[in-house]
């Protein structure tokens, strides 16, 4: 997949089943894109916890919904866009207080947070028509300096 | 193969959870069910060795931050061993160095237990 190339869009089934193979397709597009071997599995987990989200969460577990991925290579970044129909997210969190959600013994909570980890850009957009999509960007890495993807 | 497969080992006091394979929302529960079973059991002195594992998400690092003050509570934790590569590196971006202690290698991990 070339920078000049189009969009790659892949239609998956929205179940916690498929999220390897989004995690493998993740990661070889980035790797296609570019990205070393280690950002491309960073890239990878972050799609994987999009995808997560949208099972999760959009659809709640139920069967027999989509989730449209598409790969958008830019000149200086890799888009990835994940298109669902479920509900959109509510509260996503600005940061995580480990210490806290351990006590309160919780186990979920920190998706969202490790997407914003990984990736340069995350944000869920939501059109008037009721479908959802959250776009995840990566910057591109310079020649001198891979794209670490770390919050300043 | 399958995605995950989980071993343990006991070393003395102590219980090795060996994960191989990946860790996400799908294969959680095999990872979580055999953590669980362990703090449930009592034996919360437990050594997570991650050698064998090619990435974790957050599905995985939320099984452990669910029981670990559980394991602590009963005079025991949850310690990490033998991070590579992009599970070490989502380990810190998440601050689970901060809530987790974690060790190079499963002997120096297992060792740590010794004093308690």
């Amino acid at each position: 997949m070339g920078r000049d190339r189009a969009p790659l869009e892949i239609d998956v089934p929205a179940t916690c089943e498929c999220l390897s193979l989004v995690h493998e397709a993740t990661r070889r597009a980035a790797i296609a894109e570019g990205f070393d071997p280690s950002a491309a599995e960073e890239i990878a987990v972050a799609v994987g916890e999009a995808m997560t989200n949208v099972v999760e969460h959009a659809y709640h577990g139920k069967p027999g919904h989509a989730v449209r991925l598409r790969f958008l290579p830019g000149p200086d970044t890799l888009r990835i866009e994940l298109e669902h129909r479920g509900a959109a997210p509510t509260n996503l969190p600005a940061g995580v207080d480990l210490g806290r959600l351990a006590r309160e013994r919780r186990r979920g909570g920190l998706g969202v947070h490790l997407m914003r980890r990984l990736m340069d850009h995350v944000v869920h957009e939501e059109s008037a028509a009721g479908v959802g999509c959250w776009v995840l960007e990566r910057n591109r890495p310079r020649s001198s300096s891979p794209g670490s993807g770390s919050e300043s | 193969m399958p995605d995950l497969q989980v071993a343990t080992r006991r070393v003395a006091e102590v219980v090795v959870v060996e994960p191989k394979g990946f860790i996400n929302a799908h294969t959680v529960a095999e990872f979580e069910g055999v953590l669980n079973a362990l703090v449930e059991a009592g034996d919360v002195r437990i050594v997570i060795s991650g050698a064998h594992l090619s990435y974790v998400a957050s599905a995985g690092f939320g099984a452990i931050m669910g029981l670990i003050e559980e394991a602590r509570a009963g005079g025991g934790d949850i310690r990490v061993a033998a991070l590579t590569g992009t599970v070490a590196h989502i380990f810190r971006v998440l601050g689970f160095d901060r809530l987790c202690r974690t060790f190079e290698t499963e002997g120096e991990a297992v060792l740590s237990f010794g004093g308690h």
